[in-house]
């Protein structure tokens, strides 16, 4: 019924506005200034596409000459066959989904766990315990790479896909996923401290308060969180490239990575531009259409905030 | 489940005490998963780059132990401070402008419009563009020729500004490109945003309050706990930029886009000093704890919880 | 409270899924813990100890007879086919092996190698970077090839360009077999000069008069107009150490000090009166904005090779693998390595190869694969456009003939692979060093120190970092 609820409280915003013609008229004019502001930073955004595709649409040798080129001429569309083929694009997406999605519904179920306890809880040693998953985030990978190596090594988790979604199952307590706890503490701090004193008043467990109260308010946290750990899993390519050996389990992240150069190559910018382009734009239209089609539940959000806060 | 059995148990005969044991266990169960993480994957790691960074390694043999001599080293090195100057600029100055301008986007996508959905799609497209590409595609945009800058700059009859060779302007120039990627801070807000119960606003628009001061006094109050999430998260993400630096110009020119992390990541696996890496990642540790208790600390004062219990 | 109850089915169903995934997890990780060699008691990154588990664990496999061996290596994805027709091939050829490759991406593949020698897992064949070399063959993670040479009749060592074997030596042994060999090489664009009534440098070099005053004053000749009528005579070097010697060897100066043994330099000693008229000259022709500027190449779309391909640069300084990325039909020709004051057209390679790791088990097949990949293997390699042949016999060979473009010259890939002599050593601070090196050369070209002022501090710090 959140849409209904949404609906119900437009309407007592529409009909508070309805009284003023004049009103009604500066509201029009507001609306297209907005879409005038909207149009051009949507515009502006969609720079990088626009470049990325024509690019990936472009000759081997031509990708880049003066005069530039929008529509390229020829329009070479056999890039995206050899981007498919020379990548194995179908095995190593499938790759990046399973490793995204194992590890988003990790990351969700277990950080907002951890959130919960931190944020609807009060126990001690909760704040220094909470600043030591903080400062997880504080180190950098790098130095601890080797070491994660070698505990990956003993766990039988090299050249293992589960090495890149494991620790992800772990609520915040490995590699970045703090940001996560961190996030959804957030939110969780935000809803009103009366809704969890009633329910323990009616005898509510702990896991109740979470599991129906507080996880069904907590809309927007979790949409923002998955969709922040499946864009970080999608584009991650350095747990693939330093846990994983073998080509079965290479993701597309690091599959991109095979088209750079290096800097002191001669040609101060090699690398094949059209199928690294290629490559970048059919990694992110699926990424557009998830997060296209995640936002009603930002949208629910706001219906269910709006009933239960007030 | 387990939680849920325990805190049901029947009223003991202390019921205060019980409730606050209770309490205590069921906040340490739901945060078991990150503690039990951090033990499993994180806190090895942690410890082993910790005891390596007194010694010299070069991954290729043992570590020996040298004592404070990596310390030392990192004292007298001037690289040291150029990589821990560039990164300060760069976080100090660019955070708080990524914040703003994120606030901004998310204020201006926080609207109830026809096709809203396409434009918060196209406002989030640079975050998702894999960092290669964007990065490339930045780089283009600074050429002093025909870039897209210094043709706007050029239309003001403004100086040719060489960004990326120029080292007084490299700096600014990245900050610049790291607007690009507000798209994450920009969703983050936008959920804060869509948690503003709409009775409040309505309620302040009846009582007249204009669009500006429902903004300072409504809105902004509201979001303070994600701000303050965007505040911190962004000076720990910030100094550890790695990625553009490492794509686009390795350091120079003569070491003014010398990051931190970047300097680190030489130190590990080009120079093969593994030992002095991990020094330098504690002390970065170190340094950013330092500016993330600052925040929490000050983060008292003005950031507001609905539902904090003290 | 409907609103619950249809978010709590929802989160219901995840969970149900997340379960069956923790079960399924667990389970999988169960298994791969039993699997864990066990006889790794301490987890101390001993590389080379470490290695051995592994490798034991490889060997012990129920038919003895059959082979295992990884082979790991550096990639570019133009290499991808050409990497797997080898694999396809060798094990065609060797039905007891079964070979895996696994490619990492160039700019990563130090992070990688480094990080799972230190942690305790390696491949039997690896690809090796000139830049680790001697950090390797110090430490004893690669194995000394020179024994296995000898023996393998088929192995055909003096076949391989002059120096390509030494330039990744160590204390006198060879450690790889060279799989890229890269000259360097003058490519231009001939409707400009012929416009400007220059000579083509091809037929200068075959008159012995291809000369750096040949050189500067054409790329001064062609550095011509403004905005979109721009043209660079010439481009830069990248401002790498091992890149730029070849101007101070040039000039008759040195980079290293002779004293101690060809790879054991106790000095930098660049700075002297050559080296520095060599850095001065490097330095002058970006100054005077005879090239695009390192900054600038960057910020073109598609760097020098956009800018050449639309006509905006004379020449082209480059090498084999980039002959065949500029389209066929775009009016260029090409030139070797010109005549440098000392009177010497000494050119360099880039040479990389691919060595086998000192603890694998079957070493005698670790050999097989690598002196294969050397000897047959990498005409595949040369097929795809990536390397010039890495031996003088294939030179003039079907292979390399057949991967020319039309308007390249397979006279000057000859030609460029003579003037090879002696190797540029890179030591052990050699990374630390160049990027010393790399910030002072900026500084010059800026105008911010003299070029004598820039070799005099590389000095102060390179000196410092060979003794640590």
């Amino acid at each position: 019924m959140g849409l209904a609820t949404a609906a119900k409280t437009d309407a007592i915003a529409g009909s508070s506005r309805k009284h003023e013609r004049g009103h009604f008229l500066r509201l029009g004019l507001v609306r297209l200034t907005d879409y005038a502001i909207l149009i051009f930073i949507g515009g502006v955004s969609s720079v990088p596409l626009i470049w990325m595709t024509s690019t990936s649409l472009k000759e081997t040798g031509r990708e880049f000459v003066f005069p530039p080129q929008i529509i390229p001429d020829p329009i070479v569309w056999l890039n995206y066959r050899d981007v498919w083929s020379v990548t194995h694009m179908h095995q190593f997406g499938l790759n990046s989904i399973l490793v995204a999605v194992f590890a988003t519904i990790g990351t969700v179920l277990t950080c907002s766990l951890v959130a919960f306890g931190f944020a609807r809880i009060d126990f001690p040693a909760k704040n220094s315990l909470f600043f030591l998953l903080i400062s997880t985030l504080m180190l950098p990978g790098i130095i601890t790479l080797v070491p994660t190596f070698v505990l990956f090594r003993l766990m039988g988790l090299i050249n293992n896909p589960l090495a890149l979604i494991v620790p992800w199952w772990f609520g915040g307590g490995a590699f970045g996923a703090a940001f996560y706890v961190f996030l959804m503490r957030q939110f969780m701090l935000q809803l009103p401290r009366e809704l969890d004193e009633a329910a323990l008043a009616d005898g509510a467990t702990y896991f109740r308060i979470y599991w129906n109260i507080i996880l069904p308010l907590s809309g927007p946290a979790l949409a923002t969180s998955a969709i922040f750990s499946i864009l970080h899993h999608w584009n991650d390519f350095l747990a693939p490239l330093i846990f994983i050996n073998s080509e079965r389990w290479r993701t597309m992240a690091l599959a991109l990575r095979f088209f750079l150069e290096d800097e002191t190559s001669h040609g101060a910018g090699g690398g094949r531009w059209n199928l690294l382009m290629a490559s970048a734009v059919l990694m992110l239209i699926p990424i557009l259409v998830l997060f296209f089609s995640l936002q009603k539940y930002f949208i629910r959000g706001i219906a269910f905030t709006g009933l239960a806060g007030r | 489940m387990a939680v849920a059995e325990t805190v049901q148990a029947p009223r003991g005969r202390r019921p205060l005490s019980s409730a606050r044991l209770k309490r205590y266990l069921a906040g340490y169960l739901f945060i078991s998963p990150g503690i039990l993480g951090f033990v499993i994957f994180t806190a090895y790691p942690m410890l082993f780059s910790a005891v390596v960074s007194f010694t010299k390694y070069n991954l290729l043999s043992p570590p020996s132990f040298i004592g404070a001599a990596n310390y030392d080293r990192m004292i007298n090195d001037k690289l040291f401070y150029t990589a821990l100057y560039n990164t300060a600029y760069y976080t100090f100055i660019g955070v708080p402008l990524q914040i703003a301008l994120a606030l901004l986007l998310a204020l201006a996508l926080n609207q109830k419009l026809r096709g809203i959905n396409i434009f918060r799609t196209l406002f989030y497209l640079p975050t998702v563009t894999p960092a290669v590409a964007s990065v490339i595609l930045f780089m283009y945009m600074y050429n002093p020729d025909y870039g897209f800058f210094n043709y706007v700059i050029n239309l003001f009859n403004g100086p040719r500004i060489d960004w990326l060779g120029d080292p007084s302007w490299v700096k600014p120039a990245f900050i610049i490109m790291s607007f690009w990627g507000v798209g994450g801070q920009m969703v983050i807000f936008l959920a804060g945003l869509q948690s503003v119960p709409l009775t409040l606003q309505e309620a302040a628009s009846i009582d007249g309050a204009g669009v500006i001061r429902r903004f300072w006094h409504v809105t902004v109050p509201m979001i303070t706990p994600v701000i303050f999430f965007n505040l911190v998260l962004g000076i720990i993400g910030s100094f550890q930029v790695f990625t553009v630096a490492f794509i686009a110009t390795g350091g120079g020119p003569i070491n003014s886009t010398l990051f931190y992390v970047l300097w680190l990541y030489q130190h590990a696996f080009e120079f093969l000093r593994m030992g002095y890496a991990s020094t330098l990642g504690w002390v970065l540790l170190a340094i950013v704890m330092f500016f993330t208790a600052i925040n929490f600390l000050v983060g008292r004062s003005w950031v507001y919880y609905e539902g904090a219990t003290n | 409270m409907k609103l619950k109850s249809f978010s709590r089915r929802n989160f219901l169903r995840a969970g149900a899924v997340a379960g069956v995934g923790v079960v399924g997890l667990a389970a999988l990780a169960g298994c791969g813990e039993e699997e864990a060699p066990a006889t790794q008691a301490t987890a101390a990154p001993a590389a080379t100890k470490a290695a051995e588990p592994a490798a034991t664990a490889m060997a012990e496999k129920p038919k003895p007879a059959q082979i295992e061996l990884e082979w790991w290596h550096q990639a570019l994805i133009q290499m991808d086919d050409a990497l797997k027709l080898i694999v396809k091939d060798y094990m065609g050829l060797n039905p007891h092996v079964t070979l895996t490759l696994n490619q990492f991406p160039f700019a990563d593949f130090a992070a990688k190698l480094l990080t799972s020698l230190a942690g305790g897992v390696a491949p039997d064949v690896n690809y090796v970077h000139p830049q680790f070399v001697v950090q390797m063959a110090a430490n004893g993670v690669i194995e000394p090839l020179d024994e296995y040479m000898k023996a393998d009749a088929g192995f055909a060592r003096d076949d391989f360009h002059s120096g390509s074997l030494e330039a990744m030596s160590y204390k006198g042994k060879a450690y790889t077999v060279p799989m890229f060999h890269g000259p360097w090489l003058y490519i231009y664009y001939k409707p400009l000069l012929e416009n400007a009534g220059l000579e083509l440098p091809w037929d200068l070099h075959q008159k012995g008069e291809w000369t750096i005053d040949a050189y500067q004053n054409m790329i001064e000749t062609l550095s011509t107009g403004e905005g979109d009528e721009r043209v660079w005579g010439g481009t830069e070097v990248p401002a790498a150490l091992k890149l730029q010697y070849l101007w101070i060897w040039g000039f008759g100066g040195k980079v290293w000090d002779n004293r101690g043994a060809f790879d054991d330099p106790n000095e930098f000693v660049a700075n002297s009166p050559e080296g520095v008229a060599g850095m001065q000259w490097a330095v002058d022709h970006v100054q005077q904005d005879l090239v695009p500027s390192r900054s600038y190449s960057k910020t073109f779309q598609g760097g020098n090779q956009g800018l050449f391909v639309s006509g905006r640069i004379g020449i082209y300084q480059s090498h084999r693998s980039f002959t065949t990325r500029i389209p066929a039909d775009t009016p260029a020709g090409v030139a070797p390595m010109f005549k440098m004051p000392n009177g010497d057209d000494q050119s360099r390679d880039a040479p990389e190869g691919i060595g086998m790791h000192s603890a694998t088990p079957d070493k005698d097949a670790a050999w097989d694969l690598v002196s294969y990949v050397g000897m047959e293997g990498v005409n595949h390699v040369i097929a795809a456009g990536v390397t010039a042949p890495t031996r003088k016999s294939q030179m003039s060979g079907e292979v390399f003939r057949n991967s020319i473009v039309a308007w390249d010259n397979i006279e000057v890939h000859i030609a460029a692979s003579k003037q090879l002599k002696e190797q540029f050593f890179q030591p052990v601070a050699y990374g630390e060093i160049n990027k010393i090196f790399q910030a002072n050369y900026d500084e010059a070209v800026l105008g911010r120190k003299t070029v004598q002022e820039f070799l005099d501090d590389v000095k102060v710090e390179a000196d410092r970092l060979l003794h640590e």
